[in-house]
């Protein structure tokens, strides 16, 4: 005599989603503890932050919110595709999402090397010799876009690996919990580059 | 599937594409009036119009659980 045991794959969407947000918290006040210190720093050397803010190019900075902000809307149209079972629409999205963060990435690139050949990073002989307000704000702008890079890495990676899923049909319209929870990384840093982007570019 | 066969809230791709709309609105209203100082209100104005955009992104984009519609 033998007995089966049926397993039946057990899915919790609500918890899943739940355990996204929580983590988003968590990332939260990674970024909030840096730009407290922003806001301090701010009325301190008042002055030097508004003159290193004058010395980022704002065009690449709005150039880059422009990008971040469509690569939102490549990946909340994807999820949506992906729930309507148009698997190649969701594909063509998410393409078009990875593809947004590197262009992101690759500006994020130009405008740091710019600043570095000029001899302005944190520790550079450029910086050493400013006010000290200056070496402050250099210092947190290197810090948080670091930060936020990594992240927008991170979630390029993410994305590249749901797509990989969708071609799979392991994330599709009847389990698409992955990728919205991917999206929802996403949006956070698109949310916190919206704040970002304020913070350097146009407190001048 | 997922469990009690829950039905899942879809966004309509217009509405998706108005809020990018308005977030890219946002974004040049913003770089606009950047520097034009106006006293205290320059420095509300673009944390003002960054947190309008980023509710916009969480409240449309992220679409929060408790959301059930819309």
């Amino acid at each position: 005599m033998s007995y089966g045991i049926e397993h039946t794959a057990h899915k919790d969407y609500t918890g899943a989603k739940i355990g996204m947000w929580l983590f988003l918290f968590t990332e939260f006040f990674l970024f909030f503890g840096p730009v407290l210190l922003y806001t301090i720093y701010r009325f301190r050397y008042h002055a030097a932050f508004t003159a290193s803010s004058h010395e980022l190019d704002l065009a690449i900075g709005s150039i880059n919110t422009a990008i971040l902000l469509t690569s939102s809307l490549t990946m909340a149209v994807s999820i949506s595709a992906l729930q309507r079972d148009r698997t190649k629409l969701s594909l063509w999205m998410l393409a078009a999402t990875f593809v947004l963060g590197v262009v992101f990435l690759i500006n994020k690139y130009f405008e740091w090397t710019e600043k570095f050949s000029h001899g302005m990073y944190p520790g550079g002989e450029a910086l050493a010799g400013g006010p000290p307000g200056q070496g402050v704000f250099y210092g947190l702008y290197f810090f948080l876009t670091g930060l936020h890079g990594l992240h927008v890495l991170a979630g390029i990676t993410a994305i590249g690996v749901l797509a990989f899923m969708v071609l799979k049909k392991k994330v599709s319209a009847a389990d698409h919990v992955r990728l919205e929870n991917a999206g929802l990384y996403w949006h956070l840093v698109d949310v916190v580059w919206i704040y970002l982007f304020p913070i350097f570019y146009l407190v001048r | 599937m997922y469990e009690n066969g829950e039905k899942h809230y879809i966004a309509r791709y217009t509405t998706l594409v108005m809020v990018w709309v308005s977030l890219i609105g946002l974004t040049w209203l913003t770089v606009k009036i950047s520097g034009i100082g106006f006293g205290t209100f320059s420095i509300i104005a673009p944390f003002l119009i960054a947190s309008i955009k980023a509710f916009l992104v969480v409240d449309y984009f992220m679409h929060p659980l408790f959301r059930k519609e819309g």
